[in-house]
Parts: C-alpha cells; sequence; structure tokens
C-alpha cells in the first residue's frame, strides 16, 4: 500500500513539477496579461479585431510555459534554419509560423485584398497617385529616427515600414529583413504596432488634419469622378503590375498579387475565385498570420525599451505619412486653383478603407454636404500600391 | 530597367555602418523612386484615361436613314411644372410630414416662415439626402 502511495505521490509531484504553474516566471505572466488586454482592444474596443485578436491569442498561447506550441530556438539561426527539423520537433505555431517566414501569407492576403479593391477612383483622378506617395514620407523619415535611436539598418527597415499604414506589408518586410536572427526586435513586434495604429488611425489623424489645414481649405468640395470603363479597369492592374515589377522587382510578389485579385474580380468572368478569394481563403489567411506572428511576441521580444522605442517610432511615423498627405494635399490645391480639398492627402497613408472615411468625415464635419469619400479613396487605393513599391525598395537597399 | 539593382549595388555595403550619409541616402533614394514610380503610372493612366474618355464621347456615326415613321399620336400633355401656384400644396405636405414626425417624438413644431436658399446646392435635395444616406454609415 505504501508502494502505491509513493508511486502516487511521485507522479502528482512530476506532474506539479512539469506544470505551467511550477515552471511560470513573472516576464510570461506579464506577457499573458498584455495578451489579455490586446484581446480587450479587439473584442471591446474593436481595434481591427479580424487580426488583433488572432494575434493577441497568439501571444496569449506563446507565453504559456512549458506548452511547446512555438520554439524560438528552430528560427534563431535564421539564415539557415532547418526545415526539416521545424517539420519534425516544431509546434503547431511554429507550422503555421513557416508561411510568414516563407513569406506566403502576407501575399495571400494582398490577393484578398485585391479581390475587394475598386480602383476606378484612382483611374478616374491618377494625381491621387501623388498623394499615396508623399504619404509614404510616412515611411522613409521615420527611417531617420530609428537610426538615431541606435537600431540596426534592418531594424530601421522593420520600424519604418509601419508608417505604410499597411499590416500584410509590414509583416512581409519585418520576416525578410530580420530573417537574420540576432536582432532587438521581431516580426510580432512590428506586426502588434502596426495593427495597433492602423485601429487608432480615426484618432490619429483628425487632429493633425485639422492643424494643417484652414476651415476654408476643409469645406472645398470636389467635382464627382467620372465613370470608368471596364477595360481599363482590366488594363489597369496589368500595367501596375508591369510597370512595377521592372522598376521595383521585389516589390512583384505584393504588388503582382494585388492585381491579381483585382484582374479576376474586374473580368466578371470568375466569381467563383473572387468568393474563395475574399471570403474563405483570405479568413483562413488571416487567422494563421495573426495566431502565428503573435506567436513571435515573446517576453524578451516585448518587455524591453526596444519596444517602447517601436511604439513611439510607430505613432511618429503614422503622424508624418498623415502630415506629408495633407501638405502635398495643400500644394496641389494651390497648384489647381483651389479644385483638391487637402484633406483627401491623408488618406495617402494606405488604411483602406479608414483613412478614407476620415477623410470623409472631417470634411463632413466642416460642411455636412461636402462628400469626400470617392474622391479620398483614389489616395487611399494608390497608398497601398505606394506602400508595396517603398516595401520592394527597402527590401532591395537594406 | 531594373533601378533598384543598380541603387542596391551602391547602398549595400554601406548599410552595416549606419553612417548618416547612409540614412540619408535611403530616406531621398526611397522617396524618389516611390514618386518616380506612381508619376510613370499616372502618365500611363492619364493617356488611357484620354484614349478611352475621347473614344466613349465620340458622336455615334449617323444612322442611314429609315422608313418614315407613321405620325406619333396626339401629344401626350407635359407634366404640370412646380410652379408658386402648388407651392402651397408642397409646403402643406412638409409640414405634414414634420407635425407627423414632431407626433411620434411628442412634440409639436409651429411653421413660421418659409424661405428659398440663397445659395443653390451643388445636387438636388434628393441626391444629397441619397448621399448623406450612404456615407452616414462610414
Amino acid at each position: 500500500m505504501s508502494e502505491v502511495f509513493r508511486i502516487f505521490a511521485d507522479t502528482i509531484k512530476d506532474l506539479a513539477m512539469s506544470s505551467g504553474i511550477a515552471n511560470m516566471g513573472w516576464k510570461d505572466a506579464v506577457m499573458i496579461l498584455i495578451s489579455f488586454v490586446f484581446m480587450y482592444l479587439a473584442i471591446v474596443k474593436q481595434f481591427e479585431p479580424l487580426l488583433l485578436l488572432p494575434i493577441s491569442f497568439g501571444m496569449f498561447l506563446t507565453n504559456l510555459p512549458e506548452v511547446g506550441m512555438y520554439h524560438p530556438e528552430l528560427w534563431a539561426n535564421a539564415a539557415d534554419i532547418d526545415f526539416g527539423q521545424v517539420l519534425h520537433e516544431g509546434g503547431l505555431l511554429d507550422i503555421l509560423y513557416l508561411g510568414v517566414k516563407l513569406q506566403i501569407y502576407p501575399p495571400i492576403i494582398f490577393l484578398g485584398i485585391g479581390t475587394m479593391t475598386d480602383f476606378g477612383p484612382l483611374i478616374a483622378n491618377p494625381k491621387s497617385f501623388l498623394l499615396g506617395a508623399a504619404a509614404q514620407a510616412g515611411i522613409f523619415l521615420p527611417f531617420i529616427g530609428a537610426a538615431v535611436l541606435g537600431f540596426s539598418a534592418a531594424e530601421c527597415g522593420s520600424i519604418a515600414i509601419i508608417g505604410g499604414a499597411d499590416g500584410p506589408t509590414a509583416i512581409y518586410v519585418s520576416s525578410r529583413l530580420l530573417s537574420g536572427g540576432g536582432y532587438k526586435i521581431s516580426t510580432g513586434t512590428i506586426a502588434l504596432a502596426a495593427y495597433t495604429y492602423m485601429a487608432l488611425v480615426p484618432v490619429i489623424q483628425p487632429p493633425i488634419m485639422k492643424l494643417l489645414t484652414t476651415k476654408k481649405e476643409r469645406a472645398i468640395k470636389m467635382p464627382q469622378l467620372r465613370t470608368v470603363s471596364k477595360t481599363e479597369k482590366i488594363i489597369f492592374p496589368v500595367a501596375v503590375t508591369l510597370i512595377v515589377a521592372l522598376l521595383v522587382p521585389s516589390a512583384a510578389p505584393l504588388v503582382g498579387m494585388l492585381m491579381l485579385g483585382n484582374i479576376i474580380k474586374e473580368s466578371g468572368v470568375c466569381a467563383r475565385l473572387v468568393d474563395t478569394a475574399q471570403n474563405a481563403l483570405m479568413n483562413i489567411i488571416t487567422i494563421f498570420l495573426g495566431v502565428s506572428v503573435g506567436a513571435t511576441t515573446q517576453a524578451d521580444k516585448i518587455l524591453n525599451l526596444e519596444f517602447a522605442k517601436v511604439i513611439i517610432l510607430g505613432v511618429i511615423a503614422f503622424a508624418v505619412g498623415t502630415a506629408c498627405g495633407v501638405l502635398f494635399g495643400k500644394l496641389m490645391c494651390k497648384a489647381t486653383g483651389g479644385k483638391v480639398n487637402p484633406l483627401i492627402g491623408s488618406a495617402g497613408v494606405s488604411a483602406v478603407p479608414m483613412a478614407a472615411r476620415v477623410s470623409q468625415k472631417v470634411g463632413a464635419q466642416t460642411d455636412p454636404t461636402n462628400f469626400l469619400l470617392m474622391n479620398a479613396m483614389g489616395p487611399n487605393v494608390a497608398g497601398v500600391i505606394g506602400s508595396a513599391v517603398a516595401a520592394g525598395i527597402l527590401l532591395s537597399i537594406i | 530597367m531594373d533601378l533598384m539593382n543598380l541603387i542596391s549595388k551602391t547602398l549595400i555595403p554601406a548599410a552595416e555602418e549606419m553612417t548618416l550619409s547612409y540614412v540619408t541616402a535611403v530616406v531621398i533614394t526611397g522617396l524618389t523612386v516611390v514618386f518616380l514610380g506612381l508619376v510613370i503610372l499616372i502618365l500611363f493612366v492619364w493617356a488611357f484615361g484620354k484614349i478611352f474618355t475621347r473614344k466613349n464621347s465620340r458622336p455615334a456615326q449617323p444612322k442611314p436613314a429609315a422608313a418614315p415613321t407613321p405620325k406619333p399620336a396626339a401629344p401626350v400633355a407635359a407634366a404640370k411644372p412646380v410652379t408658386d401656384d402648388n407651392q402651397d400644396e408642397v409646403i402643406a405636405v412638409i409640414a405634414a410630414a414634420v407635425a407627423a414626425m414632431g407626433e411620434s417624438e411628442g412634440k409639436t413644431y409651429k411653421l413660421k416662415s418659409v424661405k428659398a436658399v440663397k445659395n443653390k446646392p451643388s445636387r438636388s435635395a434628393w441626391s444629397l439626402a441619397g448621399i448623406q444616406n450612404d456615407t452616414t454609415p462610414f
């Protein structure tokens, strides 16, 4: 009987020693609490819930001790990852993370975005491309700030891309730039900052827009856009892919997939593919992307000064992008004799369609009969192309 | 045509040092290439937009003379234009609508005057109401 009791006691002791409770450090506990904060923001405040909720849950899972769903050591020597070892010894989140590491998920998300995007406003008013380009200053100017704060070139590029206000692009760029290992920040850090700020676009942008414009400028009414023919909408994705891929080849995976999605939508002959790309495929990849990116947010990557710096630089990047877009809008307003409302410039950051909605809202606050939504969609979708081009440039030169 | 290969060959060796000149070069190069790429796209989209606009606005070819059509029946009486004669009726209808809305809220309204808007709105009232309805959710 005593033998049975001894075995029972030893087993219970072993179980207790290998349990999560015995192995939980204070850092794990803090990270779990942080994941709860992000879950709260996603569910209650509805901050980009489609991605922030899987990211925060991935963060929660990866910081549970002894669970073994994600093994950072498998990815530590990023220059020489043993993919066979990942498949044999990796946990579920390691396997899902392959899609991030091999840059598969972000282009597929872009495919889905392409099937949901109407480039009509941009084709009708091609000058909108300039506003989309101006807002990309939000990517390149914070690069200086990151360099001043002591980050390496790859880290600077990853932080700067937050200013593009485009989650998949930020994940794509950071996962490639930070693939060498030994960095103070991770793709998860960048994704968290990017999605949090994208959700805060309606809070960050309006004060900057109002500060940089006069009431008279905000009240400018823009003419209705011309109707764009179906042929133009079909030629557009082919032309953009051709031009961008020839100019910046490293932007081709993002721009190419975005335009593939768009042409299958505009062709009108692939209804089933459109339905799958914008619903089932997009949803599956969103879950995989979110949870696996969240898994990379472990204590050593978040509970440090570098993460605080990323958060500060991220908000600066968003503010700079918005300000440059509005200032370029003012320039276009002067150049066209007051025909362009500078508020549409802020939509050049590519948070689609949130940034265009903000332009509409701020314009309507000044004059409720002013409808800028469609005019703002031009710079908004130009911003998506612009940030993909900027991403290609960062990947080429860093 | 592969501009980025050329630029990257120049900039990548300097990346490890993160000097001021490297950082400045990245910023200037990045902005220049983004603008260059998007300006090329503007020119392209503008050019094919012109072609399509011209094609669509070209007058239709005159149709060959058709066989004489039978004389139409007596013209239908034109719809009665909105004139001052029926303005009182319009005001009565609007007042009734406002009163009905007020009734549901437990309020009563008094119609004091009806004035014409000085600045003509850019869109018709129906069009404005439609756009307002569509954009309010945003």
